[in-house]
């Protein structure tokens, strides 16, 4: 059976705080909302965590 | 209700009329279909106007087609034309019209069928409830308390209530096969691009498929055969089956592993190697980008206007950076090839379609392109479904197959007619 290597670990950057949340959207010319930043932040933290299972640095248990 | 078969064979027998047909499907739907919180918008004239013109071939002695004065629906983000396709969304409410019909819808058309209504899914089809901030939260025809699931929710719906004998909604990731496991009825996700997606709402191009529902196999490879133009070839070659093992099993509801069992006893297990990465996340890195990429510029000008939920995954897959992003793709596309090579002695692939009844957590895609979500027969309870997994391009086995299981009575819907009769007092 053959197994899909995993990508190597690469940098993933997700913005992981209001500042870096800001800083990232200015980049794209977007401004965050401040009714938007608790949502934004609890999606980029799953993003995140997707990202780490992805890259094989995460937690399998509930995939 | 009567099969899509049954009708379509009435109609070009002249034992009743389309037009007959059509009048008694959309007063069914204006009464049920709207406690269910299924139906968006009745298309009365278009309906009657297509009818019609089924009735007048018949009278001019023309064929038809293979689903004369058959009505179906339609989930809301299938280009009708005149209408504005809203993909379930607010914002999109007060579109321009569009200017013509998405090609399945044009198909079904030329084969007599006759579009009589749109459906409600979850905004964007970002979800698996159909819990929709416009239209409300579409219900469980078996249990008015429960959820239909989703994304394509109301189509479901109203299939499972019996008020249409088939619909189209869509599948990106689970959003056909969880609502027909939910709902009890059978619900295909294609082998990808096997269907034309021309005139429907586009989310992740690389996951998008549209996907019928049915009440019978019978019915479903009807529809399947008119969609793709060509007819299932009958077979009595062996079918080869496997049991999906690992988090499948591990997670299955015990009717379903019972089920599984029953079904192919020497069957052998079936891991699929890296599912915990390749299964929930890859998805979500791929179509939340390609979703929020498509719909970026709309949300960066009025982010306030998409329900709360919706923005703010839309604006967080917008600042997904690229790496990850183009990671999962490599990654996707190896995976993929591995999953095919891997299968290949196999021909359908046993496996739960939703770990429990209504409501759930979705079972989401597994990168095997086409899979038959078939109702396990159990009436008086909840419905639960199966997946029946297959090789790309080969439909015409899962259909052969889920026939033989329907003939066995192992699986099969149950009728809810009770509930949608109006006998429950339904609460939006």
């Amino acid at each position: 059976m053959t197994e899909a290597e995993p990508p190597a670990a690469r940098a993933q950057n997700l913005p992981a705080t209001q500042g870096e949340v800001a800083t990232a959207a200015l980049a794209l010319g977007m401004r965050i909302p401040d009714a938007c930043m608790p949502g934004e932040l609890a999606n980029l933290f799953l993003l995140a965590s997707h990202a780490d299972r992805l890259f094989g640095q995460g937690d399998d248990r509930c995939a | 209700m009567n099969s899509a078969i049954t009708i379509a064979s009435a109609v070009r027998d002249g034992h009743i009329t389309a037009v007959e047909v059509t009048d008694t499907c959309l007063a069914a739907l204006e009464n049920a279909g709207r406690s269910l919180v299924a139906v968006t918008r009745l298309l009365g004239d278009r309906a009657r106007h297509e009818a019609g013109a089924v009735d007048a071939a018949i009278a001019a002695g023309r064929d038809p087609g293979p689903l004369a004065g058959v009505p179906y629906g339609v989930k809301d983000l299938f280009d009708v034309e005149g209408l504005p396709t809203t993909a379930g969304s607010s914002r999109y409410a007060d579109a321009a019209p569009a200017a013509g019909n998405a090609e399945t819808i044009t198909r079904l058309r030329e084969a007599g069928a006759v579009l009589v209504a749109t459906f409600s899914m979850d905004e964007f089809a970002l979800g698996f409830a159909t819990i929709n901030a416009r239209h409300g939260t579409t219900r469980n025809p078996h249990d008015p308390d429960r959820l239909a699931g989703g994304s394509s929710g109301g189509s479901a719906a109203v299939v499972a209530a019996e008020l249409l004998p088939f619909s189209l909604g869509s599948d990106t990731n689970g959003s056909v096969r969880v609502p027909a496991s939910l709902t009890g009825i059978y619900g295909l996700k294609p082998t990808h691009e096997a269907l034309p997606m021309g005139g429907a709402f586009p989310f992740a191009d690389s996951f998008d498929d549209v996907g019928p529902f049915a009440l019978s196999v019978a019915d479903m490879q009807c529809v399947w055969n008119v969609l793709t133009g060509t007819a299932v070839v009958a077979s009595d070659d062996e079918i080869r089956l496997a049991r999906l093992g690992g988090r499948f099993r591990d997670n299955g509801d015990p009717d379903q592993i019972a089920a599984i069992d029953r079904i192919a006893p020497d069957a052998p297990p079936f891991d699929l190697p890296d599912i915990a990465r390749a299964v929930g996340r890859l998805p979500d890195h791929r179509s939340r980008r390609r979703r929020a990429a498509s719909r970026r510029a709309r949300a960066r000008c009025d982010a306030m206007a998409f329900a709360p939920a919706t923005r703010d995954r839309l604006l967080a897959g917008a600042l997904l950076p690229e790496t990850p992003n183009a990671a999962a793709q490599e990654f996707c596309a190896r995976y993929k090839q591995m999953i095919v090579e891997l299968i290949a002695d196999h021909d359908v692939l046993l496996a739960p379609a939703t770990p429990c009844v209504a409501p759930m957590i979705a079972a989401p895609r597994i990168l095997i392109d086409a899979a038959l979500a078939v109702p396990l027969r159990r009436p008086g309870r909840m419905p639960l479904g199966l997946q029946l997994k297959g090789r790309p391009g080969d439909e015409a086995t899962l259909f052969r197959f889920a026939a033989t299981l329907a003939k066995k009575g192992l699986i099969g819907a149950s009728s809810p007619a009770e509930a949608f009769q109006g006998k429950v007092a339904w609460r939006k």
